[in-house]
């Protein structure tokens, strides 16, 4: 019992100091990730963040800004990609993560314009390298992306 | 300072002032420095009595504008008020200056105080500029925040179609509030209502701890918290993950601290913030089950009278949960979330991969890269613990634990079908959903080691503190 009373607190000293020692070797690198992170901020909020997403998942800035200025806030849009996503990113050099990403984030960032599955008349068109011959003759296409041929901006007629 | 930052900061302040009258109905403070170590509780207890309501709100068709903030900060403040008023709670004198320390030790726990004020403020800095990208944040938490934003409430097409409609609200709920008061939906600005948790976390663990451990071991615990590597890269994610833990660290502590010295105000804000774990996960109600088990353990047989409590309380919490319960699964919605083939057929159809999901949560929960030595050091700590007299806070720690290794384990093997048991954060949650079990450990360690330093030199660790009566 005596030994047990002088050894218990001494393993709570050492703990203590362990964790302070933990401390003292991780706070250089915490604040150097503040530094880090902070500075890497700057300039990246454009069009509220949007396009740091956008870039994150490898999306067309272009696009994004195009999609935010020209449909209006009580728009409704629709997003289409190629029937093969997969081919298409291996066709192209990008990643199929950038077709998973591409819905959800234009529902996301063009809120609290509506997504509809079925565009009708005055509906916009987000083409992202889809097929845009089944989408020609009833779409009026608005901007094309200098960077990333296929992707586009429409509004159906 | 922008008009959106402005926002944030008075949806907060208001918080803290719903939070205050509670707090003041619930224990009162005998000083205004007192109630300066409690007003981190006050905070959390405000937020989540706050947004819990507010997601029932939402429930049943309500829309949570400007005017039913106010409203639920007003009632709620003032039924706080006229509680304190009844159980003829003072209010202190004025201020004084409070007093220095007279050792060079006792400025110790103050010179590390301030070194995680100067660590906030450096954190605050990424936390005002950084622009939302995590996947999980805009593919369905803020997407789902936006749409109760501009549609006025649970739109149907969104709170079907995006991923998790049975995930819970307090997450979307709170952002939507965010953004009532900033004027739009700004996800960038957001990120500081994200770190403002982390630092209502740090400020309510240290006036919980205050009574249960000595202060120079408190300052070294919430400074390792503030440093743990993943909560400095995806605290700012805008996701549930990091509120949960945060949140679920002042339900723990608040509940350790009612086995330790029976005070009935630790019970309600344990009750409150559990109610609040529940409403921003549904992990949480795995956690809520974890420590409340563990505190019975913690309690054993003698003391099988208070058991009830801890009971009650969570059973309190957990009600507040079933109306979100019973609004998406009258609509069905719960085959989406499910396992599949069904929770209970998945648990036996994929047990053969208990053994890898068990590997992969033991493995998460002890890497130094993510989560420093935290873990070890608790679980060295609690071994000792066993060892004296007092074991309560050992045996509360490691019952838990051994529970939440469990349930995670149960949930990789479950799910694995869906989610591959990988350490690939992009395929499988766990480096995310093993935090709450690294924050557990951050809580409880500074009581169980302050039990061993008493046993050194006997003092008056976790003893009820006065409360102004």
């Amino acid at each position: 019992m005596g030994a047990h009373r002088v050894a218990v607190p001494t393993v709570g000293i050492a703990l203590t100091v362990a964790a302070a020692l933990m401390v003292l070797v991780q706070l250089p690198n915490t604040l150097r990730w503040f530094d880090h992170a902070a500075a890497a901020q700057v300039g990246r909020n454009a069009y509220g963040g949007a396009t740091a997403a956008a870039d994150s998942v490898e999306i067309d800035d272009g696009f994004v800004q195009a999609a935010l200025t020209m449909i209006p806030r009580n728009g409704r849009f629709t997003v289409v990609l190629p029937a093969d996503t997969v081919a298409a990113a291996a066709k192209n050099g990008m990643s199929p993560v950038t077709f998973q990403a591409l819905p959800a984030m234009m529902e996301d960032f063009l809120l609290p314009r509506r997504e509809v599955d079925t565009p009708a008349k005055g509906d916009y068109v987000l083409c992202y390298l889809c097929d845009r011959s089944q989408w020609d003759g009833r779409t009026h296409w608005l901007y094309e992306s200098p960077a990333v041929k296929g992707a586009l901006v429409g509004q159906v007629n | 300072m922008s008009v959106a930052l402005l926002g944030v900061l008075v949806l907060n302040f208001l918080f803290l002032v719903t939070g205050s009258c509670l707090l003041w109905a619930i224990r009162g403070w005998a000083s205004w420095g007192e109630y300066v170590r409690l007003g981190g509780i006050a905070y959390v207890l405000g937020l989540s009595a706050v947004c819990v309501p507010a997601t029932v709100v939402l429930v049943y068709g309500g829309g949570v504008g400007a005017g039913t903030i106010l409203l639920l900060v007003a009632g709620l403040g003032l039924a706080g008020l006229v509680a304190g008023v009844v159980l003829h709670r003072r209010l202190p004198p004025a201020p004084r200056l409070p007093d220095l320390p007279q050792t060079p030790a006792g400025w110790l726990p103050v010179g590390a105080f301030v070194l995680i004020g100067g660590i906030l403020v450096a954190f605050f800095r990424e936390a005002r500029s950084q622009p939302l990208t995590s996947w999980d944040a805009w593919a369905f938490w803020m997407t789902k925040a936006k749409a109760i934003y501009f549609f006025g409430g649970l739109d149907p097409q969104y709170f079907r179609m995006l991923w998790g409609p049975t995930y819970p609200l307090l997450v979307p709920t709170l952002a939507e509030m965010n953004f009532r008061f900033m004027g739009a939906a700004d996800t960038t600005t957001l990120g500081v209502q994200w770190w403002l948790l982390a630092v209502g976390f740090l400020w309510a663990a240290a006036g919980l701890l205050r009574a249960l451990a000595p202060s120079p071991v408190i300052a070294v615990f919430l400074l390792s918290a503030l440093l743990i590597p993943e909560l400095d890269k995806h605290l700012l994610a805008r996701t549930a993950d990091w509120p949960l833990d945060l949140l679920f660290g002042v339900s723990v502590l608040a509940l350790l601290g009612w086995v330790l010295t029976e005070e009935r105000w630790r019970l309600w804000v344990f009750g409150v913030t559990l109610a609040a774990v529940i409403a921003t996960k549904r992990e949480g109600l795995l956690l809520a089950v974890c420590i409340v088990v563990a505190a019975l353990a913690a309690l054993g047989w003698q003391q099988r009278r208070r058991w009830a409590w801890p009971v009650g309380a969570a059973a309190a919490a957990y009600a507040t949960d079933l109306p979100w319960q019973l609004w998406w699964s009258s609509r069905g919605y719960g085959a989406q979330d499910a396992a599949p083939g069904g929770t209970l057929h998945a648990t036996f159809a994929n047990i053969g991969k208990a053994g890898a999901a068990f590997d992969l949560v033991v493995g998460m929960i002890f890497r130094y890269d993510m989560w420093l030595g935290l873990m070890p050091i608790a679980i060295v700590a609690a071994l000792f613990g066993l060892l004296l007299a007092d074991r309560r806070p050992a045996v509360f720690f490691l019952t838990a634990l051994v529970l939440g290794v469990a349930g995670w384990t149960w949930e990789n093997w479950t799910w694995s079908v869906a989610l591959p048991i990988s350490s690939t954060p992009a395929l499988n949650p766990t480096s995310r959903t093993v935090g709450s079990l690294i924050v557990l450990a951050v809580v409880t360690a500074p009581v169980v080691i302050g039990k061993m330093l008493a046993e050194r030199r006997p003092r008056a660790l976790a003893t009820p503190v006065p409360a102004t009566s």
